[in-house]
């Protein structure tokens, strides 16, 4: 389910990319753990909408990023910069390839945010009932999709893929995601998610 | 002039009552002065009250927290030094609490003095954190307070893993190796043996059944005179190298070419290395040789000083546990290992598989074989299959010999390496 950005969606210019602010002390590329998660918040919308793939590139041109992000190879190039990917490519992500990736994560997501919002009100009546994700046919699907995706794609010998071994666990981290995405849809998302990248890795 | 600013979403709306203070040309609209904060949260039966210190304690937590959402670190929530007025923690499930102190927020009647907590699920937090960020954007309102997005500092986030459990693999380590310690210290310290006395023992017990075998004849030499030469001149060579050595063994060197032609030297090999072994063998390998053969005897009572090599029936040689001077260069011993290794493929008829088997050979310095001697009993049964008889030449040496570990290998591969090790000529 796809929805029209709220109203507040900044309109796509060149110069979109810059307003990402860079604050001072940052590396120089993006963490591994900016990778990882900018890769799984991805997984997640991949998840959650059966064509998003195919809208990581439009949007990209969309947003005028394909100046940055070129082409599919180039986007799956840098999603597998993600070491937890099975055909992990231990290539650098530039600041600006991050910010591109953010940008197309949060355009992704408020074109979602009906469904995002339909889910984790699903989720929180289940958890408040003491029901299985199973009585939530739309629920279930988005976790059983994610969890498939998750281990066709992540290399299971990883310590930081094992710890997702169980089904349990794959959900936890889908549920995670999903409210992360639905923080990515707000006035603010893309520069929440972008600062929140950096997190512990400054001075 | 008053004004009101309202910022509304599905679960959460922000309501702010404020005046324009000095108004100047071009920001009459801009509120500057809050008077009341209203906080609405949909299914919560009153809502929220409070002066500019409360919003801004509210919007800085509700700020924060979402930045904590997104990363999954902490984010302080207040700036250092000043009281939590308003804080919001991680609960159970979908589930966040917002708990506000009662001396900031003004909650009419039924405030019972208790800070109040709110859970808010997930949506209804997000529409509280979009609210405020509404508010944020709306620079004609309260313009000072700003979102101050940035990341979070290394040490916030070391601080995250207690000390204790940072120190656990730390003490496990240390734990494991001094529990390590302990139980090897259980066990008993191993006696030390000296393996060189070891392989002159045991080089006995292999000499001595070609002395019985040669028994048999009345003249034991009368096997193999040619070899019997060889091992002859071997013999000389070891008396010389040990002449160097020492002054005292001269005189012995001089009498050991006389002792070549008699054929009684396997007994005195055998009083060579007993020399040099413990008296305990020494005494079982005489009586051995003695009791067997009265003829040997004899032969050893010749010999007096017994410092010579012997001929053992198969032709081969028996040396001491001791290296033959050391006198020659490294590269000296280089060519030599390679020229001896050369000589014996060159001369074998075909390359020896099977069950590998070694000899200690000792060479000349020009690169003639002087003598050879088989490891194990294998080795001795395995001669005839090598060159090494072939290449044992009849030759007087007054130069620095060199011993070699020649290895025939059971793929037919020749190996030569110095017997005493490479580091020994260095």
């Amino acid at each position: 389910m796809q929805v029209q950005s709220p109203p507040n969606t900044e309109p796509p210019s060149p110069t979109l990319i810059d307003q990402l602010s860079i604050p001072t002390g940052l590396p120089s590329e993006c963490s591994r753990r900016a990778k990882t998660q900018i890769d799984l918040l991805l997984l997640a919308i991949e998840a959650l909408d059966l064509g998003g793939a195919e809208a990581m590139l439009a949007s990209a041109k969309e947003l005028g990023l394909d100046e940055v992000v070129r082409g599919r190879v180039n986007l799956w190039l840098l999603r597998s910069s993600n070491p937890l990917r099975r055909f992990s490519q231990r290539q650098p992500m530039s600041l600006e390839e991050g910010k591109a990736l953010v940008l197309i994560t949060c355009f992704l997501a408020r074109r979602l945010t009906v469904l995002i919002r339909q889910l984790l009100l699903g989720y929180q009546q289940l958890s408040d009932q003491d029901l299985s994700f199973d009585h939530h046919f739309r629920l279930s699907d988005y976790l059983a999709r994610f969890r498939s995706h998750f281990r066709a794609r992540m290399n299971a010998k990883r310590s930081g893929v094992i710890a997702y071994s169980t089904d349990e666990k794959l959900n936890e981290l889908a549920i995670e995601l999903l409210t992360k995405l639905l923080f990515c849809t707000g006035t603010e998302g893309a520069e929440r998610l972008w600062i929140s990248l950096f997190d512990g890795e400054v001075a | 002039m008053t004004m009101q600013r309202q910022y509304q979403l599905p679960n959460c709306s922000l309501v702010l009552d404020g005046l324009s203070i000095e108004p100047s040309p071009g920001n009459e609209d801009v509120m500057s002065l809050l008077v009341n904060a209203e906080c609405r949260i949909s299914g919560l039966e009153r809502s929220l009250n409070g002066g500019y210190n409360f919003f801004a304690a509210l919007v800085r937590a509700v700020s924060q927290y979402g930045q904590e959402v997104l990363s999954g670190y902490a984010h302080p929530q207040v700036i250092e030094g000043e009281p939590l007025l308003v804080h919001i923690n991680p609960g159970d499930g979908p589930y966040h609490h917002l708990v506000v102190q009662p001396e900031i927020a003004d909650l009419g009647e039924s405030g019972d003095g208790r800070a109040i907590d709110i859970k808010l699920s997930s949506v209804q937090l997000f529409d509280l954190t979009e609210a405020v960020d509404q508010f944020f954007e709306d620079k004609q309102t309260l313009p000072e307070l700003q979102p101050a997005l940035s990341p979070l500092a290394k040490r916030f986030v070391r601080s995250e893993e207690p000390l204790g459990d940072r120190a656990v693999p730390a003490v496990l380590g240390v734990g494991t190796l001094v529990a390590a310690a302990m139980v090897f210290g259980l066990f008993p310290t191993p006696e030390l043996r000296d393996p060189t006395a070891e392989v002159s023992q045991g080089d006995q017990v292999a000499e001595v059944i070609p002395a019985t075998d040669t028994e048999g004849s009345s003249e034991p030499p009368t096997s193999d005179d040619a070899e019997i030469d060889a091992s002859g001149d071997t013999e000389a060579l070891a008396g010389d190298t040990e002449a160097d050595d020492t002054e005292a063994a001269s005189e012995e060197a001089s009498e050991a070419p006389d002792e070549t032609d008699v054929a009684e030297a396997p007994d005195g090999t055998d009083v060579a290395a007993i020399d040099q072994t413990d008296e305990a063998t020494d005494e079982l390998t005489e009586s051995e040789s003695t009791d067997s053969d009265p003829d040997f005897k004899s032969f050893e009572e010749l010999q007096e000083d017994g410092e010579t090599a012997t001929v053992a029936g198969t032709g081969s040689t028996t040396f001491g546990s001791e290296p033959p001077a050391a006198t020659s260069s490294f590269a000296t011993v280089r060519s030599l290992n390679g020229g001896l290794k050369q000589d014996i493929v060159q001369n074998r008829d075909q390359p020896r598989f099977g069950e590998a088997v070694s000899y200690r050979v000792r060479v000349n310095g020009d690169g003639t074989v002087a003598g050879y001697e088989p490891i194990n009993s294998s080795a001795e049964s395995a001669i005839d299959e090598t060159p090494l008889p072939k290449l044992a030449k009849d030759v007087a040496s007054d130069e620095a010999a060199v011993d070699y570990r020649v290895v025939f290998t059971e793929r037919g591969v020749v190996e030569v390496s110095p017997w005493w090790g490479w580091s020994y000529y260095e």
